[in-house]
């Protein structure tokens, strides 16, 4: 693997800079890894030990900045080396940017400046997370509450107490938010629109408020409750406060819920709630079975059905969007070898686990997962698959000590080369979430291991069907457009969301059985 | 070109600094949201705004004109602040160890640590501070043991080593002579170890390392850090959990991973690290 080593003498960047300069350049295309530390003899030693080359480091001192950088062979060495100067060029204007503008360290030095301030967005380690959110309800904020790890106790005394105050507490574990179009957390540049989205689910609100973009439609607000907002000892109170709020809501005609199915004696409230809100409303409990409900109160069983009746009920004609194509199945099943029998969906947002194994269990396929519908159904060993199986890359398991994988994909691209491996696997399902807060370049940093993966099942003889639907808009940073080509390029299969892509992998199994003699 | 308005606070190496360079200094970096000045031959760090956060720091009204060459920057009657450090330990060893331990558990269970951090967990650093693990253990054992020999070649060897503006291994031997100079305050009979200790590590960090970290490697080898690192001291000293948990909140918010591979060289010698 080429690697070089970029001097920049006498430069000196804080550690936060210099992570956030490898971060720029490990998303390249072509770089697999960059680094970038002083040139100190240590590190000196440190780098020749791992092949970086001799004579790019004999005149570093220990006052120069060095990047070592590992690429695929794609990208030279100029490429790189004007990359980092762009960066740091970059880095150089937003630090002036920053410092005339000088962030504020206490949420009370924050609140001196900006007196209208009405919210706060909270994101600590989750002993502390409390505390700061009810500083922030005492001085009168809605809170966003990013912070995951907070005690239930502390979730229910929050929200306790931001429901006598009218205030509205998102989370704990809070992805995802669009207040009055300003994104919060992981959000995606959809269109402005009549629908408000409320949900304990993250990636759930994110698709629903893509496919609604895809569709033609638009999102007035989106508000995540965090996931234990619907259980019991919570009693879905911020789902109802934020009902209360979108009944008022001038710019809002129709509103979607999405969670788990609640506890029994919180769904009777919601229920209540959501016949006071005077407005037309789409449920998607996953895992609970849908229905169609009252004219003005829809239930659906997905994602997607849950966005399209939401364009509907707002009076929209659903644009025509390209559905998921069968033959492609056909044509899938048709390649893969005796043995290849099962789907794999390695997911980094929860909700998509939970909605293929929904799709699945609807084709007749028993699921596991680390995150199961049922009991039984359960992974003895999240890192393992085991027949059929949804896996949410994003649980506590993998993150513990690690970036999230939407911000960091190596954790998958290990587990899609072990998914590879296996004679049994048939199908992968991936999910590519764009937006705020995600990857600079999701696809790019799959693309590699995607083609790797494809060709250590080609020389055994077998042929992996890689299946993907991103999640995001043409308006992202990442560009959905984009996104989709690099994918292709490494022979993979687009489906236009997340439940079209569950479809599409079980009837590659339907073909394949039918396949067979 | 304007010079610089007043002093707001001032720390004592700073203080000392200006002091001896009669208020003359020369910028030669700017970092973040800091100026890196040089007073005579030492290094000070000026800010515009926040509270002091280093003994080699001062805090300024106003910012520092855009591309200020240097001048007069005279502290005044700023007030001079000197980090506290506990002088002698009425619980004892012990006592100080079964504190980080407890600490130690604490973080492992509800934070993700970064960088030698993650030692601390057991865990493997990331690339390029995986070679560091067997490093970073054996200065915490000859710490703990007191054997200068020992400390001396492992400190050494992680001076200047990994990511970082202060790579990572110079700040995980910071937190390791913090850890030393508690150590001394419940047992005097281990100052000697620390004579040794500081000499060396003077020494080696002017060759080894960048000078903006030489100079903190040179403070912490006195007794003199980070007021989070401090804190964190003070906190385990007392026995106060509560307070030990938040100074190691703070502490671990310093740069990218320098807070966390302090707190890693402080814990890994007071509480020893997993599996070692």
């Amino acid at each position: 693997m080429p690697v070089f080593a970029l001097l920049r003498p006498g430069l000196y960047k804080d550690s936060l800079t210099l992570m956030r300069l490898s971060e720029t350049l490990a998303a390249l295309p072509g770089v697999r890894r960059a680094t970038l530390l002083m040139g100190t003899g240590a590190n000196r030693q440190m780098l020749l030990a791992a092949g970086y080359p001799e004579q790019e480091l004999t005149a570093c001192r220990p006052d120069d900045l060095v990047a070592a950088i590992e690429v695929d062979g794609s990208v030279g060495r100029e490429t790189i080396d004007r990359a980092l100067d762009d960066a740091l060029s970059d880095t150089a204007s937003r630090t002036q940017g920053a410092r005339q503008a000088h962030a504020p360290r206490s949420l009370a030095a924050a609140r001196s400046r900006r007196a209208d301030a009405n919210l706060a967005m909270i994101s600590v380690p989750g002993p502390y997370a409390a505390a700061e959110a009810m500083k922030a309800l005492r001085a009168g904020l809605n809170v966003f509450l990013f912070s995951d790890n907070v005690p239930l106790a502390d979730e229910r005394r929050l929200k306790r107490l931001a429901e006598r105050k009218s205030l509205l507490v998102m989370g704990p574990d809070c992805g995802t938010a669009i207040i009055n179009q300003v994104p919060l957390g992981f959000a995606n540049a959809v269109r402005r629109g009549p629908i408000a989205i409320v949900g304990a689910s993250g990636t759930g609100i994110q698709e629903i408020a893509c496919q609604i973009h895809r569709l033609g439609g638009g999102i007035s607000q989106a508000i995540g409750t965090g996931g234990r907002d619907l259980s019991e000892a919570v009693g879905g109170i911020t789902t109802r406060a934020a009902l209360r709020l979108l009944a008022e809501d001038p710019a809002t005609s129709v509103v979607v819920v999405i969670a788990k199915p609640p506890a029994p004696s919180v769904a009777a409230l919601i229920d209540a709630a959501l016949r006071e809100l005077g407005k037309p409303a789409v449920v998607l409990f996953l895992g609970a079975e849908g229905g169609f409900g009252e004219r003005s109160l829809r239930r659906v069983s997905d994602l997607e059905a849950a966005a399209r009746a939401a364009v509907g009920l707002a009076g929209g004609v659903p644009a025509a969007v390209e559905a998921e194509d069968p033959r492609v199945a056909r044509r899938e099943a048709a390649r893969h070898a005796r043995g290849q029998r099962y789907l794999r969906g390695l997911f980094t947002g929860g909700t998509y686990a939970l909605e293929a194994q929904v799709v699945w269990r609807r084709a007749g396929l028993a699921v596991h997962s680390n995150a199961a519908l049922d009991d039984g159904f359960a992974l003895d060993d999240a890192r393992r698959s085991r027949a059929h199986t949804a896996v949410d890359l994003g649980d506590d398991a993998f993150t513990r000590g690690r970036p999230h994988p939407m911000i960091d994909p190596a954790g998958r691209i290990e587990r899609l080369l072990q998914e590879a491996r296996d004679p049994e696997t048939a199908v992968v399902v991936l999910d590519i979430v764009l937006g705020t807060g995600a990857h600079a370049n999701p696809a790019g940093a799959l693309a590699p291991a995607i083609a790797e993966a494809k060709a250590i099942a080609a020389a055994a003889g077998r042929r992996l069907t890689v299946i993907a639907a991103v999640c995001g808009t043409e308006n992202d940073p990442q560009d959905r457009t984009r996104q989709e080509a690099e994918l292709r390029a490494v022979d993979v299969v687009l489906a236009p969301g997340s439940t079209a892509a569950a479809r599409l992998a079980a009837l590659c199994l339907e073909r394949t059985a039918e396949a067979r003699p | 070109m304007g010079e610089p308005s007043g002093v707001v606070a001032v720390g004592c190496k700073a203080w000392g600094a200006l002091r001896a360079s009669n208020g003359q200094v020369s910028a030669f970096a700017e970092v973040g949201d800091a100026w890196y000045l040089e007073a005579g031959s030492e290094i000070v760090w000026a800010m515009h705004g926040g509270t002091l956060p280093h003994p080699r720091a001062l805090v300024i009204a106003e910012p520092l004109p855009a591309n200020w060459p240097g001048g007069y920057l005279a502290p005044g009657d700023a007030p001079v602040a000197r980090p506290a450090f506990p002088a002698r330990l009425a619980g004892g060893r012990r006592f100080l160890e079964a504190r980080a331990q407890a600490l130690t558990s604490a973080l492992a269970q509800s934070e993700a640590p970064r960088g030698m951090g993650r030692l601390l967990r057991g865990e493997e650093p990331d690339f390029p501070l995986a070679e560091a693990r067997g490093g970073a253990a054996a200065l915490s054992r000859a710490v703990r043991a007191g054997e200068p020999d020992a400390a001396r070649k492992a400190a050494i060897a992680l001076i200047g080593l990994g990511p970082g503006l202060t790579p990572a291994g110079d700040d995980y031997v910071c937190g390791t002579l913090l850890a030393a100079h508690l150590l001394a305050a419940a047992d005097p009979a281990t100052n000697a170890f620390l004579a040794a200790m500081r000499a060396a590590i003077a020494g080696a960090a002017a060759k080894r390392t960048s000078r903006i970290s030489a100079a903190l490697l040179a403070d912490a080898a006195e007794g003199l850090s980070f007021e989070a690192l401090h804190a964190l001291c003070n906190a385990l000293a007392s026995g106060d959990d509560a307070a030990g948990r938040v100074a190691a909140h703070r502490l671990a918010g310093i740069g990218n991973s320098s807070g966390w591979d302090m707190l890693a060289g402080l814990l890994g010698v007071l509480a020893g690290l997993p599996g070692d």
